[in-house]
């Protein structure tokens, strides 16, 4: 909401209050940068010396400002921590800037002034900062008021405005300043110093206000305060008030200006707030018409303007009637404590005489009130149902105060118009509780009964609402408790239900326990159920609250306090524990189970949202167990009936509901009593139940919405099955469920799956549905049936997977594979394939050589990396596989399968790979699995087959990590130095080369650091960096024709080689074979991601002590990628090469500054030849180098051949035989 | 626009405190309210009861939470509604020794609680009636209160049998919340 209006809610920039959070965790009791703000305080006052016109930087001025805001700001939750502060942190600011303001004034070049003024505004901006955290009206208590500031700061305030100086906190500041000298009692004449001709301070002062009230920021409130204070002044009320509310009337009638007609009526509400009564009761007849705008269109279209007027209105009426207290009003008797306790012992006020009270009072009591109170309690009361919170409110508090001054009388009636705001629009039969209860609130609004009980809660509070009417309030209340209207896909009426619980939570303060004794019952059983079972955390909070409130205030809840602590502000913020653990906790207690049961199937078995039927047939399930004999009477006949309704969300709450009840009445007699049921439960119980589905029409179950219906008759079926249901009344079960395994969703087909497990298991299946099962799989079929099937097939009763072994293990082996060239190659169906051969080989008694079948397909599938739209979506095959090894490894063991340690070796190599492979998900199961299979699962694999055990154990089990959480950085630094592991190295750098090698850039770098540390480290156990070379060598071999690697390894060997990690390695045919690889990968290649780093890593080369002609060989390809057709390539090419050459000068000077320096002989004659050579070589490659670098290699091929072909001869490379030099 | 916006505002408009009042069981809590609300003491049981009550202290409303002798305070501490300002921690006086070292664990206790940070405490040395009561300065000293920094804390000697010194304790903990919460105007 707009938060321009001071008065009415405390603006906190739209956040924070309503959250949940402890927010005494964020902000202490002190004020601990009390130190650092003064400091930065004083920054902001020193930014500026209005008489050295020292102006410091904006810039560091704002920055100040700024530290102090977010220092400030946080306590916005609790403002009054401030307070003490407040003094320290206000008059200097103001004793500074009346100083300047005296200056200004008095100074004859006041616009000169102002313009270096920029830097002050910064004080300004700060105060109204603390304005905005702690209220005006506390913070203007610090400002100063003396009455020769006047002048000086009207003119400011003047200057400010008129020099366009825009910055609305220092007018804001300066209005609410001035509103303040305004109160101060003295005679205008003696400080207006204006001319005779001139315009006088006051309607100056009016003029400006007026123009002021029309903006549309915070000087608003600013212009109405102070116009409200000058013209409420004792000498100026009676010549220009009734001036000002004609005005106001005329403005507000005519003025198409929104804002100033906000303005004017902020003003007339702070008027009529701060008024004497003698000022403004005389105008307040005049006034009353403008309430009336609350219907006229202009007006009723924002609900800003309404409040306003609803707050006006009240006012009016407040003025009318004498400020006093209703004496009827029901005292609870707070007692005032004194010093003497001893002294009112005796006169508790606890023992209430009411009556006697009010018979005394209503004599005096008798007084004119005006007809036209009537025209505002209408305004007030039509507030209530207003569309806009803050109107109802606002109305809601006007009741509350008018009624306070009221006779009981008239209260009454009032109090009556409330209540019956409830039953409006509803067809009610009557004030009884239970006709109450029965009402249908379809036809109601929302706002309405909103309105409504934040009326009632206003009226309890203050005490009007005499006992004698809770009889009805109550119900209604309760009532309002379960409001909730569905709309579409969402549903209003939680702002009524929180309203409600606050009702709840103001009777339990306003009334004696005898008073509440008769309600009490009925108030804790709704209380309680809404504190668990609501789906909206604020109301299970608001409920808990004030079932609290009335615990300890009222004391005659049954179990109040185990409830009170069972159920709390924390508890009940999760709501998978309210309906799970603590409802059924509760309902321990008979007082409340009846009521829980009843609120679950009336509200929360049917409720719009899946998740809370879900949840409510859960709860429901177990709560019924307590009572099973209620629940056959009461319970199961409800929900029968409700399964058989046209409502989609209702059928599908009440199946789940009646599935989960009946299994949690009679899994522990079916477990022992195949045939469990009596004949009366058969037709009492199960024959209804049963009618339930063969009653659904197939549109039901195929068409819209079916997959609601589907997943709740899966579910139903499921349950049933387990508890062995009659089978005679299972008709239509196996259809419907292989109808829901057959569909797309994976929720249904999952819930499907788990049906056709518990429904095969007790209901035998047929061999003709066995063969038609087997049948499914394959791949003319949809992969969606493919995969329904063969999840279904692997999970069939154990005796049917041995006595059919072989079909199905075929027909689930045959869709495990990719089809080459197959046009059904869904990876899904693909990883539910293996996910069934996995179940199938757990519990089909499995021959070995089956077994080394699965193996297989295991390891195939951690080759997929099939790729589509979606990416690497071979992944979800490869993970499948992983968690499929975690199982059939030991399996295997058990069984005595594994004759070969290396077998267990090739699985770890497996996951090691996908342990630093590119995707989090899949590192995360890699690493986990390969946990469970080394130390956790048993039994485990044999002692002694893996090496350096210890080494892994370091990295996966030291300091206890979660592997979900672990972050990269960590997760490498642990895997990396693994490579040191022979029979593990390859695979790793083969998982470590695409990470490293990959372009998303905290991944490379994350696993880049510690591999160029774990280089950098060799020689180290054994390892040298030649076995580095040889390991990354095999992959280029393993992988040559496949760029998911190549391309990374590419760019690990470019990163490496610039990184200068081969600085060791003295074999130089390493580089050749790299060479050679290179060349392969990038034969006749197009793919630049390829191409870009093969040049880099070939000019990465040539700085490397590598042979005179692998240099050669080398310098001759940069020169083919000179004319390659793309310009790109050629640009890179040149460049690369130019800094290449530039390495080498380097090198060769740094070598032979060496050589002088350790005066080494070389025998070595090519050495003098080199020297022989050089100056001409020298001149040579410069020439090359400027060729490299000057030539615009854009340039059409036809330029660019000769240029490149000169390139020859300088570096003395020979031309290929394909390249001919003089064309 | 919610509920607790405004009854932020009102809980302030309406100068309401919530108090909390704790201690060993038999300390004299129940005693102690009722001394202060004007009731009968003489009838007391200690049952674990729960109560709240309201009264009125220099124009503030007072809301009293006995919680009896629960071991946790969490489920009072806070609800949606409001949440404490102040606790009042009871003591019998001419308790047994074991009972002291056992109410100095369970203050140091509640004192470590985050929550508390920012609450104002009021000890109340009860039962000075009896002569064997330990006077408040040695209890100080025994609960080691000066090494609380937490929040705002002070000890009051008292007895709820003869009222000494109740009103006394009750005003220093409205005004020490009175001075965080409310400006003193
Ligand atoms: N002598 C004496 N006894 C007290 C005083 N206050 C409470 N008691 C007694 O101590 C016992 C426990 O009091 P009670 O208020 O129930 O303690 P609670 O468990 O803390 O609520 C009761 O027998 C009281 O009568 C006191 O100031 N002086
Ligand atoms: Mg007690």
């Amino acid at each position: 909401m707009d938060g321009t209006f001071s008065d009415s809610f405390k603006t906190v920039n739209g956040h924070a209050i309503e959250e949940d959070q402890d927010s005494l965790k964020q902000v202490g009791s002190f004020f601990p940068k009390f130190d650092s703000t003064i400091q930065l305080l004083n920054q902001l006052i020193n930014s500026y010396d209005i008489n050295k016109s020292l102006n410091e930087e904006e810039s560091k001025v704002r920055a100040a400002y700024g530290q102090i805001r977010e220092i400030i700001l946080p306590y916005l939750e609790q403002p009054y921590l401030l307070d003490p502060y407040l003094e320290k942190l206000i008059l200097p600011v103001i004793e500074k800037l009346r100083t300047d303001i005296k200056i200004i004034f008095q100074s004859n070049n006041q616009i000169e002034l102002l313009k270096n003024y920029q830097n002050r505004n910064y004080l300004y901006k700060y105060l109204y900062l603390l304005t905005n955290v702690r209220g005006y009206k506390t913070i203007l208590k610090f400002f100063s008021h003396e009455v020769n500031d006047l002048e000086s700061t009207i003119n400011f305030l003047v200057l400010n405005i008129e020099n366009l100086q825009y910055c609305w906190e220092t007018k804001y500041i300066l209005l609410i300043w001035l509103s303040l000298i305004f109160m101060i009692p003295f005679d205008i004449k003696n400080v207006d110093s204006s001319a005779d001709n001139e315009e006088s301070m006051i309607n100056k002062i009016m003029r400006i206000a007026k123009e002021q009230m029309s903006s549309a920021g915070k000087e608003q409130e600013g212009a109405a305060l102070l116009i409200s204070r000058m013209l409420l002044r004792k000498d100026l009320h009676q010549t220009e008030l009734p001036n000002y509310i004609k005005w106001s009337i005329d403005q507000l009638n005519s003025t198409e200006n929104i804002f100033l007609r906000k303005g004017i009526l902020i003003s007339l509400c702070n008027i009529y707030k701060q008024g004497l009564r003698d000022y403004i009761l005389p105008l307040a007849n005049d006034t009353l018409p403008i309430i009336h705008l609350f219907d006229d269109e202009r007006f009723n279209t924002n609900s800003l303007l309404k409040k306003l007027l609803i707050k006006l209105a009240q006012r009016i009426g407040l003025c009318f009637l004498k400020p006093k207290i209703a004496k009827w009003r029901y005292k609870r008797g707070n007692r005032f404590l004194s010093d003497d306790l001893s002294v009112n012992v005796n006169n508790n006020s606890n023992n209430e005489d009411d009556d006697n009270e009010d018979d005394d009072e209503e004599e005096e009591e008798e007084e004119e009130i005006p007809e036209c109170l009537e025209e505002i309690i209408e305004i007030l009361l039509s507030g209530l149902k207003d569309k806009a919170t803050i109107v109802r409110w606002s109305s809601a508090k006007g009741i509350g105060r008018l009624t306070q001054r009221l006779s009981k009388e008239l209260a009454a009636d009032i109090i009556e118009v409330v209540i019956s705001i409830f039953s409006e629009n509803t067809l009610t039969t009557g004030d009884s509780k239970e006709s109450i209860e029965q009402v249908d609130i379809s036809t109601v609004s929302d706002d309405t009964w909103h309105g409504a009980c934040l009326a009632l809660a206003e009226l309890a509070r203050r005490g009007l609402l005499l006992p004698n009417r809770l009889s009805i309030i109550i119900p209604w209340t309760i009532k309002a408790l379960t409001f909730e209207q569905q709309k579409g896909s969402f549903s209003v009426g939680s702002n009524v239900r929180d309203a409600a619980c606050y009702v709840c939570w103001s009777f339990a303060r306003a009334y004696e326990p005898k008073i509440m004794k008769p309600y009490v019952n009925d108030m804790a059983k709704a209380l309680v159920s809404l504190s668990v079972f609501d789906r909206e955390l604020n109301v299970r909070r608001a409920s808990s609250a004030a079932f609290q409130e009335n615990v300890g205030r009222q004391g005659l809840f049954p179990h109040g306090i185990d409830i009170i602590t069972k159920a709390d502000y924390f508890t009940v913020g999760n709501r998978n524990e309210c309906f799970k653990t603590i409802s059924v906790d509760i309902a321990n207690y008979e007082e409340y189970m009846y009521s829980m049961i009843n609120h679950l199937i009336s509200y929360s078995v049917i409720h719009w949202d899946q998740a809370i039927r879900e949840l409510a047939a859960e709860s429901l399930g177990m709560i019924c167990k307590k009572d099973i004999s209620y629940t056959e009477n009461n319970v199961i006949p409800r929900l029968v009936t409700i399964a058989n309704s046209t409502e989609l969300n209702e059928r599908h709450g009440a199946l789940i509901a009646l599935g989960e009840i009946c299994h949690n009445c009679y899994i522990d007699i079916s477990q022992s009593n195949d045939h469990w049921w009596t004949e009366n439960q058969l037709n009492n119980i199960i024959k209804p139940i049963s009618n339930i589905l063969p009653q659904y029409s197939t549109l039901y179950l195929t068409s819209f919405g079916s997959e609601i219906a589907l997943q709740g008759i899966c579910f139903f079926i499921t349950k049933l099955s387990e508890i062995k249901w009659p089978k005679e009344e299972t008709k239509r079960w196996e259809e419907l469920l292989l109808l829901s395994l057959e569909r797309k969703e994976i929720v249904i087909q999952n819930l499907a799956i788990e049906g056709t497990k518990q429904y095969y298991d007790k209901y035998l299946i047929s061999d003709t549905q066995l063969q038609n099962f087997i049948g499914k799989l394959d791949f003319a079929m949809d992969p969606i049936v493919r995969s329904g099937y063969s999840r279904t097939l692997s999970i069939l009763p154990h005796n049917i997977l041995v006595d059919h072994n072989d079909k199905i293990f075929n027909a689930i082996t045959k869709i495990c594979f990719y089809e080459e060239n197959g046009t059904n190659n869904d990876v899904e169906s693909r990883k539910y394939a293996i996910q069934a051969l996995t179940n199938f080989t757990l519990n089909s008694n499995l021959t070995k050589e089956q077994y080394y079948a699965v193996i297989d397909i295991l390891f195939n599938g951690m080759k997929d990396y099939s790729i589509d739209n979606r990416g690497d979506i071979g992944s979800i095959v490869r993970e499948q596989c992983m968690k499929s090894f975690e199982v059939v490894i030991p399996f295997g063991t058990f069984n005595d399968f594994i004759d070969n340690s290396s077998l267990y070796i090739q699985v770890i190599n497996e996951l090691l790979q996908q342990c630093v492979e590119k995707i989090n998900r899949i590192r995360v199961v890699a690493c986990k699995t390969l946990i469970k299979l080394i130390w956790e699962n048993n039994p485990k694999i044999p002692d002694g087959v893996i090496p350096k055990i210890e080494l892994l154990e370091n990295a996966f089990l030291s300091g206890d990590v979660d592997f979900r959480y672990v972050n990269t950085n960590d997760l490498y630094e642990r895997l990396v130095p693994l490579i040191i592991i022979p029979e593990f190295r390859t695979s790793i750098l083969t998982g470590l080369v695409v990470s490293v090698g990959g372009i998303t850039e905290s991944l490379v770098r994350d696993s880049s650091t510690p591999l160029l540390k774990f280089i950098s480290v060799l020689p180290k156990d054994n390892m040298i960096i030649n076995d580095f070379m040889d390991s990354l060598l095999s992959i280029f071999a393993n992988y040559l024709n496949d760029d998911r690697v190549t391309i990374p390894l590419l760019m690990v060997l470019d990163l490496l080689l610039s990184s200068n990690s081969f600085e060791k390695l003295q074999d130089n045919e390493y580089y050749e074979k790299i060479f050679e690889n290179i060349k392969h990968v990038i034969f006749k290649s197009k793919n630049v991601k390829k191409l870009v780093p093969a040049i880099k890593t070939f000019c990465g080369l040539l700085s490397q002590n590598i042979s005179e002609t692998l240099k050669h060989n080398i310098m001759q390809r940069l020169l083919s990628y000179l004319v390659h057709p793309f310009p790109r390539i050629r640009k890179l090419t040149a460049e690369q090469f130019y800094l290449a050459l530039i390495n080498i000068e380097n090198k060769k000077v740094l070598l032979e500054f060496n050589e002088d320096d350790f005066e080494l002989n070389d025998d070595d004659d090519d050495n003098d030849n080199d020297d022989f050579e050089f100056e001409d070589e020298d001149e040579n490659t410069e020439k090359a180098k400027n060729i490299l670098l000057q030539t615009n290699w854009n340039m059409g091929l036809a330029q660019i051949k000769p240029i490149r072909n000169s390139l020859y001869e300088l570096l003395n490379i020979t031309p290929p035989k394909t390249v001919k030099l003089n064309n | 626009m919610g509920l607790l916006t405004i009854l932020k505002k009102n809980k302030l408009k309406e100068k309401e405190i919530r108090l909390l009042m704790l201690g060993l069981d038999n300390a004299g809590k129940t005693t102690i309210l009722k001394k202060i609300n004007g009731e009968d003491i003489s009838t007391i049981s200690p049952t674990l009861g729960f109560n709240i009550k309201t009264m009125e202290l220099d124009g503030y409303k007072l809301n009293i939470w006995d919680v009896g002798g629960q071991k946790s305070i969490r489920s009072y501490w806070r609800n949606y509604f409001e949440q404490t300002d102040g606790l009042i921690w009871v003591i019998d006086s001419a308790d047994r020794k074991d009972r002291f070292e056992l109410c100095k664990k369970e203050l140091l206790s509640l004192l470590k609680e985050e929550r508390i940070a920012g609450a104002s405490l009021l000890i109340f040395a009860n039962k000075q009636d009896l002569p064997s009561a330990l006077s408040k300065d040695q209890i100080q000293e025994f609960l080691e209160l000066d090494t609380i920094e937490s929040c705002h804390w002070n000890i009051q000697s008292c007895s709820a049998y003869t009222g000494e010194n109740l009103v006394k304790g009750m005003k220093w903990i409205t005004n020490d919340i009175r001075s965080r919460i409310f400006l003193l105007d």
